[in-house]
């Protein structure tokens, strides 16, 4: 059996593990395609203020190439 | 109105950031406010609870944008964490997502006191930066 993964789902999870430390379940994730790498950004919802990080994965093997955390 | 060149209201911002103990990596955390219009027409403010290492939650405003039944004209808060951390995490200095979109939801402008600069959102969340911590805060640093 083949299992193909789709490899956005695979890079956010990737950013996911990432930012764990400040990113929720239920952030809002947006992703822009920036060619070689895709750049996710997770925003809390509700009422906080902060939090969240934007994540930039890379595309052909997931490496992590940066995290910035909000406050 | 130039609500910085207000010394309470600065005196409040730099004592915000004071109990933020930014210096602290343990201890570090967000703190904040709200600069109302109090029945006398003279400006204070009202901080909110303390917040964490990166966020922290504001009290309910309600429908006229008052709090303690005051108008509110403006929020403050403060992003204590460097911009890399003791254990090498990267942190956004200015204002951050869901700073912008709490302030464009409430049509208020707010202020941000970071490690090195001072920022302001206006009322539509646009972000410009002040000027440098020390010199926006400077009568009331630490002594």
């Amino acid at each position: 059996m083949v299992l193909l993964l789709n490899p956005l789902l695979e890079g956010l999870e990737a950013a996911r593990r990432a930012a764990a430390d400040v990113i929720d379940a239920n952030d809002e994730v947006t992703v822009d395609d920036q060619g070689d790498h895709w750049l996710f950004e997770f925003i809390p919802r509700g009422d906080a203020l902060g939090g969240g990080a934007r994540v930039s994965v890379a595309k052909d093997d997931f490496r992590i190439l940066k995290v910035i955390r909000g406050q | 109105m130039d609500l910085l060149a207000n010394p309470a209201i600065v005196a409040e911002l730099s004592r915000a950031w004071r109990e933020s103990h930014a210096d602290d990596p343990i201890a570090r955390h967000e703190e904040g406010g709200y600069i109302v219009r109090n029945p006398d027409l003279s400006y204070g403010v009202e901080r909110w609870p303390r917040g964490g290492q990166s966020r922290i939650v504001p009290p309910s405003l309600d429908a006229n944008t008052c709090y303690n039944g005051k108008a509110v004209v403006a929020a403050f808060h403060t992003h204590p964490n460097p911009p890399i951390d003791e254990t090498g995490r990267e942190w956004e200095q200015g204002p951050s997502e869901s700073d912008r979109r709490w302030h464009k939801r409430r049509k208020l402008k707010g202020f941000v006191v970071s490690r090195t600069l001072v920022y302001q959102i206006d009322a539509s969340a646009n972000i410009s930066v002040i000027g440098k911590r020390d010199e926006v805060l400077s009568l009331w640093s630490s002594s």
